[in-house]
């Protein structure tokens, strides 16, 4: 096989090269240049996005020098920035927005606890009769993933709203903006997207439209939704750029200074891979050693499987932007396990067999 | 809701106190003097903390203001030969993670003299003066109240305010969170004592380090100052009226605040606390958040003999109405007390009230008394609760 750099063509027999996403763990000691120098890209001219930086996303010194220099920064954070001073309007309607997923954001969050600590306290109870005792932890498991599955939902349409009534897509600034990154994009051979702030580089990502700038759909009988995305060119994310460019963006600190914190959804990503969970720097932030926390979040992650990505941790995604084979991943049960692909359905009625791939069931 | 505050487990020691191993010991001053060089005083052995005074004394004496405890302790004077210095001891348990202030007490015949221990370096500072400060086993001082090389420093801005209400000009002094843009906008807490927070309880230092370590959302942080601070603070409608109709307007014009009660927060410890409690409280639907620390919360359930003194007159009638009729006066209030303050009956008792409006009450302990350190050291739990911040949304 050819490296991905190179874009073999047919990696699923549509004819799309084979380029792949790569996630990473945390950069704090950076080892991009090692990775780019193995996955063939060594002096490929590279699109960086900082944007999670926020005001420091020009600090990217560091980024430059382990890409050669032979980089460009989309600066979407600024770019951002001048939209919201050419379009008053605009920025205002989004600040709206924002305020309106703060508060939904606030008032899940309670409920989730709530319906956290229920959790907690049911298995902690004795059981005097297992069937019933197990059944109560699967009936309050349901219930914290229909919080939320209807969480997403809504922030989905609170998103769909602001961008029906206020058509960035139709400003000037923002078409503007749009078309000098996708310009900047297509000039590049390879896309890196640092971490920092996932909710101010989702932000950018949306209003920018980076989806269809970074992949292609490509048919997948495979999927629910019939189309998988194929990134046009090898993509590198860690931290917080790996959550964003996945299909759904969990929030997780459990080292909270009042009390332990609670995993909650924040909205979906940009859908690029397909059946994960970003995990960046989960053994710091995650309190592995609690088995009843971990199965938990494991449990709401589901269909999709929790991927840590922790210091030195580096997964290249399958050609569809799956997990491979192989890769240390966090198995229902909250423990630290190697990822095992679900045995593939027949293709014909049957993929109702395969959880990862019931149709409806991710959305549901 | 309020949780059970987690304590280090009791400490432990093996083997005979250091103090024991040294009356067993024939002395001199020169065995005296290594003794206490290679210690620090009050030596702290497990729970068993031994405070030692030399010198030539009448009688010697502990001085502390740990409530239901005996505060006037009593050394014993070591056994020591005719023209060797004296020693003098006392052994005072502890539990875990305590802090105790105290002081050393000399008579000499008639003449009694307190000050701070000479042979410990550890002093609290407050605007009454300083205190000779205890570390019981397993009390370690937070990192995060001292300067973090990397936390960018944020800047404190002088502001005048002239007051109608007052009847004077006010000072306070406004602090902007490293990297403030005028283009964003920020929740605003404004702090009582404010100069006081700044100077004994490194308040500036702390944000720095919050803001930087993102426990605690970018803030806009207004440190008052009282004039007559027993007239201003319990429960005053000048006060109240000053800070939601003179400052709380003067600041949104000026500065890009969050205009929501949701981002305000009031907070203040002692009268500071009653003064945020009573200024939410005239202004319902202003001040969405209180920070509440060792509040002077004093009341009396029966009649209006409280023991507290004329200052806290005016307290006690306020508390008193407000326990006859509670009400929501903030959506969410942090309050914080040491075991070993007095106040910790009071306000231990207003928790279910305030949790009866509907607040969400999160209330935290400490092993300390009614001090600045305390509430220094109370801050991070506070604040990042307050105004939490992106630590959840950050993954570098």
């Amino acid at each position: 096989m050819s490296m991905p750099a190179e874009g073999s063509t047919d990696g699923d027999g549509h004819g799309a090269p084979d380029h792949r996403i790569t996630l990473l763990g945390p950069q704090r000691e950076p080892v991009v240049d090692e990775v780019m120098r193995s996955l063939g890209l060594e002096g490929a001219r590279v699109a960086t996005i900082t944007a999670g930086w926020r005001d420091r996303e020009r600090d990217d010194t560091v980024l430059v020098d382990q890409l050669g220099g032979r980089c460009v920064n989309l600066h979407l954070w600024q770019r951002m920035q001048q939209i919201w001073e050419e379009d008053p309007e605009l920025e205002r309607a989004d600040r709206r927005r924002r305020q309106v997923l703060t508060e939904m954001q606030e008032l899940y969050l309670i409920g989730l606890q709530k319906a956290v600590e229920a959790c907690t306290r049911i298995r902690g109870h004795q059981p005097r009769d297992a069937r019933v005792h197990r059944m109560a932890v699967e009936d309050v498991l349901e219930i914290i993933r229909e919080l939320d599955e209807r969480h997403v939902q809504r922030v989905g349409e609170v998103n769909e709203e602001f961008f029906a009534t206020h058509e960035p897509q139709h400003r000037d600034p923002v078409v503007r903006g749009r078309h000098e990154v996708g310009h900047l994009v297509g000039e590049c051979e390879a896309v890196v997207i640092a971490g920092g702030h996932v909710g101010v580089l989702l932000g950018t990502l949306h209003m920018f439209d980076l989806a269809p700038v970074l992949a292609t759909a490509v048919p997948d009988p495979r999927d629910p939704r019939g189309v998988h995305a194929r990134v046009d060119r090898p993509v590198l994310a860690w931290g917080a750029g790996a959550m964003a460019i996945t299909e759904r963006v969990v929030l997780f600190y459990d080292d909270s200074v009042v009390a332990p914190g609670v995993a909650e959804v924040l909205m979906d990503g940009l859908g690029l891979t397909r059946g994960l969970v970003a995990l960046p720097s989960a053994t710091d932030r995650l309190d592995i050693k609690d088995p009843d926390r971990m199965r938990t979040l494991t449990h709401r992650c589901q269909p999709r499987v929790a991927l840590p990505l922790d210091p030195g941790d580096r997964v290249t995604l399958t050609a569809d932007g799956r997990v491979p084979e192989g890769t240390r991943v966090f198995g229902p049960d909250g423990t630290v396990t190697r990822y095992a692909a679900p045995v593939a359905a027949p293709s014909t009625a049957a993929t109702s067999a395969d959880p990862s791939t019931t149709p409806g069931e991710e959305d549901a | 809701m309020s949780q059970q505050t987690a304590y280090p487990l009791p400490p432990r020691h093996k083997g005979k106190l250091a103090i024991n191993a040294l009356r067993a010991r024939r002395l001199d001053d020169q065995v005296i003097e290594r003794f206490l060089a290679e210690r620090e005083v009050p030596i702290v052995e497990g729970p068993k903390c031994t405070f030692l005074y030399r010198g030539h004394a009448d009688g010697v004496a502990v001085r502390h203001r740990i409530v239901n405890q005996p505060q006037h302790v009593p050394m014993k004077r070591l056994e020591v030969p005719e023209g060797t210095t004296p020693l003098w001891y006392v052994t005072i348990e502890l539990p875990a993670a305590s802090r105790v202030e105290y002081q050393i007490e000399v008579r000499q015949g008639e003449a009694v003299e307190t000050f701070n221990d000479p042979l410990n370096p550890y002093v609290a500072h407050s605007p009454v003066g300083s205190s000779s400060v205890c570390q019981a086993a397993g009390y370690q001082t937070p990192e995060w109240v001292v300067p973090q090389p990397d936390a960018r420093p944020g800047e404190l801005v002088d502001l005048t305010v002239q007051s109608t209400a007052l009847r004077r000009a006010t000072h306070p002094r406004v602090y902007l969170p490293a990297r403030f843009r005028r283009s964003s906008r920020y929740p605003l807490l404004v702090v009582h004592d404010g100069d006081d927070y700044l100077d004994y309880a490194a308040m500036r230092t702390v944000l720095d380090n919050l803001i930087h370590d993102l426990d605690m959302a970018e803030t806009v942080v207004v440190f008052t100052n009282p004039g007559d601070r027993l007239r201003e603070y319990p429960n005053s409608a000048p006060h109240a009226r000053h800070l939601t109709t003179e400052l709380l307007p003067a600041l949104e014009e000026q500065l890009p605040l969050i205009r929501r009660s949701d981002a305000r927060c009031l907070m203040g410890a002692s009268f500071g606390a009653v003064a945020s409690l009573s200024t939410a409280a005239r202004n319902p639907g202003v001040w969405g958040n209180l920070f509440l620390q060792s509040g002077s919360f004093v009341f009396t359930d029966i009649g209006s003999d409280h023991g507290g003194g004329p200052a806290f007159d005016p307290v006690v009638t306020f508390m008193n109405r407000y326990r006859e009729r509670p009400r929501r006066v903030a959506e969410r209030m942090f309050i914080t007390c040491g075991v070993y303050e007095p106040l910790i009956v009071p306000n231990r008792s207003m928790v279910p009230v305030f949790e009866s409006t509907g607040a969400r009450v999160q209330y935290v302990e400490s092993r300390d008394g009614h001090s600045w350190e305390n509430w220094r050291d109370r801050l991070r739990d506070g604040l990042s609760w307050i105004f939490p911040g992106p630590q959840k949304l950050v993954y570098e």
